[in-house]
């Protein structure tokens, strides 16, 4: 066979000019064979596989061909057919980790070349479950990162954690960059969740940098990581259309375990029994059994449809359109969120690609309707003998608890449904986050080139909070209608130049790059909130609030990068930036931001060029320096102001005049801290970029130690009457993250129709307050958080030493049947009274381990993929179970009213409430499962030529914990009042034509 | 050539560019709810509006009502008023008050067992603080050298500011009135340190004593005159009544007795024009404003001046919802918290109008003291008018909080004369006891021999109990931390007579204590 092939070879130039043949070997870059390898012809549907042999034959090739050789995890390689009749083509193993190009501050570059620390993660549709939000797509896939969101609320907001959090008062969420527009963190008013201006189905990748050699060149944002995210761009070829869509069925998985109608009567006979109160407390029960928590919650259908067209005008203008609607409904009655997504992209490349010009525009509009997650606790407190209605109610038909004198008892009780049904907050945003970017390539320099970013991000937003007067809640108050509005202006405009040039030199490459950066934030808004029945002296419905603000902040920065590399092998990085803000004097105002990077791509050593295991393995030590300015304090805090009071309600008298008072309105002297300025985390990063056995196991491990020094305490004592507030931010104190970073992705299968690849990331971050105070050898500690209810105490506690943001409570000791002794604590100074100095820093709420796992299954058209993520040592605070644990008569009967009791607070058999007992800082180590997806995608449907996927996924459908409250994943830890996360059906649709 | 006279070009546009953006780092607040320090007293209102919120420093907890903005972080802002705070480190450890909260702090107080973390003795010593630095910044602007070079030379302007400056030292000295009585030794500041940099010394009673004295004797006869158009203002009254509480005192304060200038000062007292109410129960009304008996208020008002501390505080605390308190004293809140002890409510002949208890479905015995029905509810203060209306907000009082009234006085000349003080008789003492009596309807007292220092502690009681006296005088009389028991003092119902006399003084905050290094702790703490 193959005698004759070769025969064919050979006379086949005779044939070049009418039909011939080509054909040809496929190897891999250490010659062994490439089976299954595709060959194609560009515009042509021939095409011919390879054999065991590598070898393939195309036969008819028309003159002047390109001939496409590809095969899934290598390089495609087009080569024009000149008439040969052979072509041997050797193919390089390719996968994410490698050549990819990568988006890093300020320009790309290859992965390979990369020397910082970062993770990507691609949008990838067919994993994607219910991810109505941006950040639910980056869950448990980047090593590292720890993204937790408030809870089931559709407008929820996530906190994102990269590598633990380095401040204290400042902000530790890190800087989000779209398209080279950063956001805000501060977020807009009226949404939860200030990523949900961006639709998710619009993103291409997430770039996450974590090391300071990655995030320096962001200077004083930095600290905290950095997420570039890069959106979809048109694509040169025939237009695309696609639709994706969805529906998705949501429902409650658990409730907290409180005692049902006839376990309350039971509990309250007996409790009262014999009691001088007992008929008055026992004719307040009820005949109902009310399940409150039913009550509250809902099965709800939500609902996402997408469209865009992908293409490219007249083959110059590549664009991108795209529209999305989403409507979640909460579980929580009431609750929703209904958004409209749009988007351009237009990346035309001009003057023969010298100058590359992008525009990114994209539009949201959002309304939202708050319920309020009062109505959660309210639901586990509320007595269960109770109905929810009641006809001769005037408070809404609502059942409400009332006095001797039928009057509605203020400390009582809400009913559950009445704060969720006669109250409407809602909100409508428009949101326009925009940029143009040109960058221009010296024609007559191509060395050189320039760019400039200018963006916009505008946003309006205005709502209202409406509470009917005859709401329990608010009926003695009068009710409550108050209007807001806000308008958010920011904006950036960046320039660069940048130099890049290959030596002879011990085949260097050598780029240099500089710019600078303008960025300004600007907010207005005001609200007026009023009365509906109570009435000021005037007759006019009397004023809660009325407020207006408008501030804003510049930050002006220079900055540099110089990237030198010598034979592939060596390549070093260094950048450096100037950053000033407004937000500090004058004298503290600059901040220089270096850092350095090392790499050493040991795979394209010559003694590592034989060891065949290794495809890729990469070495990088980083060094770098980064800044904080997102401190809470405002954008004044280093400038003495006066401020007025605010409304009629803060005057004092100033005498009579006429028999009329004189009230004058109040002015008071801020404090503040002239010497305020800059937190800097300082970084050192070690890590190992590896891939393996032919790409098929690859990933990252890293070590870093992070230190960050002049940490901005928001609470430093002042000396008392020394300035005009007790605290002022200041300066003082400094905290240490150390931890170690492993991910891998591994293909486990290929073969035939099957694939299956599974990834995994873990992470061990490790959390220390080195300094607090400016005084030497004292240890203070700094108390704060609340165990909420009536008359809580501080929870947490930041001590030298420890973690930040551990619990101080006392410890618990237990009797022989592992019950915990009411008022039992180990009296650690012996003083024979346990006080404040007996408790002591007990476990934080910040996991030590936090990992995520991917797997995906393929056969053929089917594909199934699972993903989760988990945590290990985080403890949350079981607020719920300790204030529900009094069992003492006049707890249970205080006021006039009753009050329900959890199971724990029987188990426990309290009697007055226990709150700071460490028997409620419980265990929260946890693994969710995510998603499920099982999906199939197909080539026609019902006999059209449409390509698709069909898919259903099942999202949070199970959590391994051992925690004994609602749900382990809180963030902060304290657990109250807590938004349920649903478990979600999903099926969707997604069609390409 | 070309390409590096582009370069050029393009460079000195952005160096320009740059030059120019870096100046907007310059910012400036942009409402007009904030500016700047010079700005400030520029404007010839914030002259009284700075001075309205040192007055407010003892009644408000912050910029706006009823908690927004606050002055000092606390999360419960009514506990972070002075009131409040002040109200219940005087009650609440003595044979007056027992509340049923355990709310972080008040069981160290309730026992007699605080120790420096206590969160009210914290609240309050920053509350007292931060007013002095109020006091100390308004005495640096306001000098004349200061508002003449900042063009503010208007004589009316000038001669108001001055007036205001008197008031302000008068306030700055009531203030370290109320330090010398709960702290003893205290860090001490004037106008004269600058703000934010150097720590303050610590100063001790003796040091205190004479400094008040001074700078009251300083200022008195040039403060607002004594009419109801300067409702709410420090006056010579209230310059007298400090020195005399100072004078009364000076035996636990300095160790050397004064009660001859305590008669001095009393008398221009009860010269001054006041009268007794005739109707106990006006005083403590909706509508007290009326009365010619109080002689310094802390003003509150439903509308204007709203807080949850203050006389808010002391009527829903007091009130159950069984009492129906919206309709029947005009606060329709009930917390449910304080009541009258039995070692108070026994104190009381029956038919003494003073006794304003709520008894039903209580008992009067405190065994169970997380229990609010036991003990007697305290009908005291009530947002009613003297008409019986309601006063103008049903969530928040109108009733003002009279600090200083003539009723003190003619119980303090009593007691001066009883210890001995020159110029004062025993007879006009008689006289003044029994014009308390009469209004009270209590038996009246026939012989001199009846007025006795114990009996005068016992009527303080009956007079002044909930007012934020007790305190001071069980120290004074000797009977705080020795020699008297009452329920729950040292933490149990039946009492301990006898306890450590460290409690007779509040320790300074821990907190305190590790910034400013110049400070000791009291003594036993």
């Amino acid at each position: 066979m193959r005698v004759f092939i070769y025969f064919f070879l050979l006379i086949s130039p005779l044939l070049a000019f009418s039909q011939s043949t080509l054909s040809g070997y496929i190897t891999k870059a250490d010659g062994s064979p490439i089976e299954g390898a595709t060959v194609t012809i560009r515009g042509s549907s021939i095409s011919s596989q390879t054999d065991a042999n590598g070898q393939y034959m195309l036969n008819p090739v028309p003159a002047n061909a390109t001939i496409i050789f590809s095969f899934i995890g290598y390089t495609k390689q087009e080569l024009m057919y000149q008439g040969q009749s052979t072509m041997n083509v050797t193919l390089q193993a390719s996968t994410e980790a490698l050549d990819e190009v990568v988006v890093i501050g300020y320009g790309q570059v290859k992965r390979s070349d990369a020397t910082g620390a970062l993770s990507t993660v691609k949008a990838d549709a067919s994993t994607r479950g219910f991810a109505p939000n941006a950040q639910d797509m980056l869950t448990g896939k980047a090593a590292g990162v720890r993204i937790t969101n408030a809870g089931g609320s559709p407008s929820a907001g996530a906190t994102i954690r990269i590598r633990g959090g380095s401040s204290l008062s400042a902000s530790n969420d890190p800087l989000i960059i779209i398209d080279g527009l950063p956001l805000d963190n501060t977020g807009i008013g009226g949404v939860g969740n200030f990523l949900s201006a961006i639709n998710p189905t619009d993103i291409e990748t997430f770039t996450i940098l974590k090391d300071a050699s990655a995030t320096a060149i962001y200077g004083s944002r930095a600290s905290n990581g950095v997420i570039l995210i890069t959106t979809k761009r048109g694509n040169t070829g025939r237009i695309q259309l696609s639709y994706d869509g969805n529906l998705s069925l949501s429902t409650r998985k658990n409730e907290v375990d409180v005692l049902n109608g006839d376990a309350f009567r039971t509990l309250v006979s007996t409790t009262f029994a014999g009691a001088s109160n007992e008929t008055e407390v026992v004719g307040k029960l009820g005949t109902a059994n009310t399940d409150w928590q039913e009550e509250i919650f809902r099965q709800t259908i939500n609902t996402e449809h997408n469209l865009s067209a992908l293409g490219s005008f007249k083959n110059t203008l590549p664009y991108r359109l795209s529209f999305g609607y989403t409507d979640v409904n909460g579980i929580l009655k009431t609750s929703n969120m209904d958004r409209l997504t749009s988007g351009i992209s237009l990346t035309p490349s001009l003057f023969d690609d010298h100058l590359q010009v992008s525009v990114h525009a994209k539009g949201m509009y959002i309304t939202n309707r708050f319920a309020n997650q009062g109505a959660i606790g309210s639901a586990v407190a509320m007595d269960p003998t109770q109905p929810v209605y009641d006809e001769d109610s005037p408070y809404g038909g609502f059942f409400s608890w009332t006095g001797q004198d039928g009057a509605l008892l203020g400390v009582a009780t809400k009913n559950p449904v009445s704060l969720l049904e006669m109250a409407n907050d809602r909100s409508k945003v428009y949101n326009f986050i925009g940029n143009t970017q040109l960058d221009y390539r010296l024609h007559f320099l191509p060395e050189i080139r320039f760019n400039l970013n200018v963006g916009l991000d505008y946003s309006k937003s205005k709502g209202g909070k409406y509470i009917d007067p005859f709401a329990p809640s608010d009926y003695l108050n009068g009710g409550f209608d108050g209007h807001w509005e806000q308008e958010r202006r920011n904006s950036i405009l960046e320039f660069y130049t940048q130099y890049a040039k290959d030596f002879d030199f011990l085949n260097s490459h050598f780029d240099i790059m500089g710019g600078y950066s303008w960025q300004h934030y600007w907010t207005a808004g005001n609200n007026a909130d009023y009365r509906i029945t109570k009435l000021d002296t005037e007759g006019n419905p009397e004023v809660v609030s009325i407020n207006n603000y408008e501030n804003e902040y510049y930050l002006v920065s220079f900055f540099g990068r110089l990237n030198y590399s010598i034979d592939n092998r060596y390549l070093f990085t260094f950048t450096l930036r100037d950053d000033g803000s407004s937000r500090f004097h004058r004298d503290n105002r600059w901040g220089l931001f270096p850092s350095a990077a090392f790499a050493w791509r040991a795979k394209n050593e010559q003694f590592f060029q034989d060891v065949k295991v290794v495809t890729d393995l990469k070495l990088r030590l980083g060094w770098g320096v980064t800044g904080q300015q997102d401190i809470n304090q405002g954008n004044y805090p280093y400038m003495g102001r006066y401020q007025n009071s605010v409304g009629e309600q803060a005057s004092y008298i100033r005498g009579y005049a006429n028999g009329m008072p004189l009230w004058g309105y109040l002015m008071r002297p801020t404090s503040y801290n002239p010497a305020l300025k800059w937190e800097s985390t300082t970084t050192y990063n070690a890590g190992i970029d590896y891939a393996l056995f032919d790409n098929r196991l690859s990933g990252t491990l890293d070590i870093y130690h992070r230190k960050t020094k002049d940490l901005i305490n928001a609470e430093t004592r002042t000396a008392a009457g020394t300035n005009f507030s007790e605290f002022v931010a200041a300066n003082i104190g400094s905290l240490e993250n150390t931890g170690i970073e492993f991910s891998t992705n591994v293909e486990i299968l290929r073969k035939n129709d099957w694939k299956l690849t599974i990834g995994g990331n873990v992470a061990y971050n490790k959390n220390k307050i080195v300094q607090l105070s400016n005084l030497d050898g004292e240890t203070p500690i700094r108390r704060y958080g609340n165990t909420g209810g009536d008359g809580g105490f501080s929870l947490l506690v930041h001590s030298v030493g420890n973690p930040a943001g551990m619990y101080y409570v006392y410890e618990q000791i237990y009797d022989a049947s592992g019950k915990p002794i009411e008022g039992l604590y180990i009296d650690r100074n012996n003083d024979g009274a346990i006080t404040e100095d007996d408790l002591r820093p007990y476990k934080q709420f910040a996991p030590d381990w936090t990992g995520g796992l991917q797997a995906q299954l393929a056969w053929k058209k089917w594909d199934l993929s699972i993903s989760g993520h988990g945590s290990l040592g985080n403890y949350n605070y079981n607020a719920i179970a300790s204030n529900s644990a009094e069992l003492d008569r006049a707890r249970i009967y205080a006021n006039e009213f009753l009050a329900n009791r959890t199971q724990s607070a029987l188990e426990t058999g309290f009697q007055l409430k226990q709150v700071l007992s460490d028997y409620y800082v419980q265990n929260a180590s946890f693994f969710r499962i995510d998603n499920i997806v099982l999906g199939r995608s197909f080539e026609k449907l019902c006999n059209i030529p449409l390509k698709g996927r069909i898919y259903g996924a099942v999202q949070n459908s199970w959590v391994f914990t051992a925690y004994k409250g609602l749900d382990p994943e809180v963030e902060g830890g304290i657990d109250r009042d807590f938004y349920p996360r649903p478990l979600t059906v999903m099926l969707g649709l997604n069609v390409n034509f | 050539m070309k390409s590096t006279a582009y370069q050029w070009i393009l460079s000195c546009i952005s160096l320009w560019a740059c030059v120019s953006c870096v100046n907007d780092l310059d910012t400036v607040p942009l409402t007009n709810n904030e500016i700047t320090t010079e700005n400030a007293w520029q404007l010839p209102e914030t002259y009284a509006s700075f001075l309205a919120k040192i007055y407010a420093g003892f009644a408000l907890s912050g910029n706006e009502g009823p908690s927004g903005m606050p002055d000092i972080v606390a999360g419960d802002q009514g506990e972070a008023t002075f009131l409040r705070s002040y109200w219940t480190l005087q009650e609440i450890p003595t044979d007056e008050a027992a509340i049923a909260w355990a709310d972080d702090g008040l069981n160290g107080l309730q026992f007699t067992q605080w120790n420096s973390s206590n969160r009210f003795v914290e609240l309050n010593y920053n509350r007292i603080l931060l007013n002095i630095a109020y006091c100390n910044e308004y005495l640096r602007q306001t000098t004349e050298e200061q508002m003449d070079t900042r063009g503010m030379t208007d004589s009316d302007l000038q001669n108001q500011v001055a007036t205001y400056r008197n008031e302000v030292r008068v306030l700055r000295a009531l203030n370290y009135y109320f330090l010398i009585d709960l702290y003893a030794n205290v860090p001490f500041l004037t106008e004269a340190n600058r703000v934010g940099t150097e720590l303050p010394e610590q100063k001790d009673r003796a040091f205190l004593f004479s400094w008040l004295e001074s700078e009251l004797k300083a200022v008195e006869g040039q403060l607002p005159s004594t009419n109801h158009n300067n409702y709410g203002k420090v006056n010579d009254a209230t310059a007298w009544m400090i020195l005399a509480k100072l004078y009364l005192n000076a035996e636990v304060y300095t160790g050397q007795a004064h009660y001859t200038e305590c008669l001095t000062y009393l008398h221009k007292i009860l010269q001054a024009g006041y009268h007794l109410e005739e109707n106990y129960s006006y005083l403590f009304g909706a509508d007290n404003d009326l009365s010619n008996e109080i002689i310094y208020p802390i003003v509150f008002d439903g509308k204007r001046a709203t807080t949850y501390g203050g006389t808010t505080f002391l009527m829903a605390a007091a009130f159950g919802s069984d009492m129906n308190p919206g309709t029947n004293f005009g606060l329709a809140q009930s917390w449910s918290g304080t009541r009258a002890k039995e070692s108070l409510s026994s104190l009381f002949d029956d038919g003494d109008k003073r006794a304003l208890f709520w008894t039903d479905k209580r008992t009067q015995e405190t065994t169970d003291l997380r229990n609010y029905n036991q003990g007697w509810a305290v009908i005291k203060f009530t947002n009613l008018q003297r008409n019986g209306n309601p006063g103008s907000d049903n969530l928040f009082a109108d009733t003002d909080f009279p600090l200083f009234r003539l009723a003190d006085a003619y119980l303090m000349y009593a007691e001066a004369v009883l210890r001995g003080g020159q110029g004062g008789t025993l007879d006009q003492a008689l006289e003044l006891v029994n014009a308390l009596r009469k209004r009270a309807n209590a038996s009246l007292l026939t012989t001199s021999s009846q007025l006795t220092l114990s009996f005068l502690l016992d009527e303080r009681a009956r007079e002044l109990y909930w007012e934020g006296h007790r305190r001071t005088d069980l120290i004074r009389f000797g009977r705080f931390t020795k020699n008297y028991s009452w329920p729950w003092k040292n933490g149990i119902y039946a009492g301990t007579a006898n306890i450590d006399d460290k409690y007779n003084l509040f320790p300074l905050p821990a907190s305190e204590l590790s910034v400013n290094t110049n400070l000791k702790q009291n003594q036993g703490f």
